[in-house]
């Protein structure tokens, strides 16, 4: 297990996942903002649950004596791209599942690759709200079918399922250098 | 449900997006209006809440200008109530 000081490139995926969780934290609040229904309370606790995990990356990088980096690119920026813009509540949903599980897959191979205790102690936090997120939005997606169409709904995650697949290998591709608890994972399998 | 007409569009993307309602007409372009790319969700998801209809990005790609975006939101209400009508009319 790492304890020592952080390298370049563990401070530079921390301020990644920081960065990530503020788009996030902004793009909920837009819909937080709009929802309505019985959808608002979940989507303004995922609203706050985002804020909240930028504010524990930012708390972790202090607690190890490091300042975040100013980081204006997320990795939602990047599914908009590949992707496009998400054109109702039912695709916001699909999107945001699509992304949460890539989100607990990543953080899950970050924990695998023994990281330092208070890296560790904040993803361990943050998963069980990922969880939460998972959950809440495949529910509203099932409740979303009578409105938009079984078919519909499973078109769209399907469509942003692969987009979600181009944009990680379009990420490892770009910072997979940085990515190092990648490389822990992949020596682990040989 | 509210029935969708050009000005009730105009006058809810008004208050979202902070534009005063005489400065959007049916020509108004789409790209001219939002922010940000988040905004732009947060106004088309809104309008077919508001106005009790859904379309698919496939649609909205169609679409450049304030009046298209109402023509569709009005179909679109008109296609969902034809649906509705017609599945409550099927027997269990």
């Amino acid at each position: 297990m790492n304890t020592g000081p952080l390298s370049e490139n563990d401070r530079w995926i921390i301020n990644y996942y920081r960065s990530s969780e503020i788009k996030g934290a902004l793009f909920f609040g837009r819909i937080a903002r709009i929802v309505r229904g019985p959808l608002q309370a979940d989507v303004t606790h995922h609203f706050a649950d985002e804020a909240s995990h930028a504010h524990y990356w930012t708390q972790c990088l202090d607690d190890l004596g490091y300042t975040p980096d100013r980081q204006t690119q997320g990795y939602q920026d990047q599914y908009l791209e590949a992707a496009g813009l998400p054109a109702s509540l039912m695709e916001v949903m699909a999107i945001t599942m699509v992304f949460e599980k890539r989100v607990i897959r990543l953080y899950g191979q970050h924990l695998r690759s023994s990281p330092h205790p208070r890296v560790r102690q904040t993803i361990e936090q943050i998963m069980q709200d990922e969880r939460w997120h998972v959950k809440y939005v495949r529910e509203a997606l099932d409740d979303m079918a009578t409105r938009y169409g079984d078919d519909e709904v499973a078109k769209t995650i399907a469509r942003y399922t692969a987009a979600d697949e181009d944009v990680y290998a379009r990420t490892v591709a770009e910072y997979g250098d940085r990515m190092t608890f990648r490389s822990h994972q992949l020596t682990e399998r040989l | 449900m509210t029935h969708v007409t050009f000005e009730k569009v105009a006058g809810r993307m008004s208050d979202l997006l902070s534009i005063p309602v005489e400065k959007l007409t049916p020509q108004t372009a789409l790209n001219d209006l939002a922010v940000d790319s988040f905004q732009m969700v947060e106004t088309v998801v809104d309008l077919q809440e508001e106005f009790g209809t859904v379309f698919t990005q496939a649609a909205l790609k169609q679409v450049s200008t304030v009046g298209e975006l109402a023509e569709l939101l009005r179909t679109g209400q008109e296609s969902l109530a034809l649906w509705t009508r017609a599945r409550s009319s099927f027997p269990c």
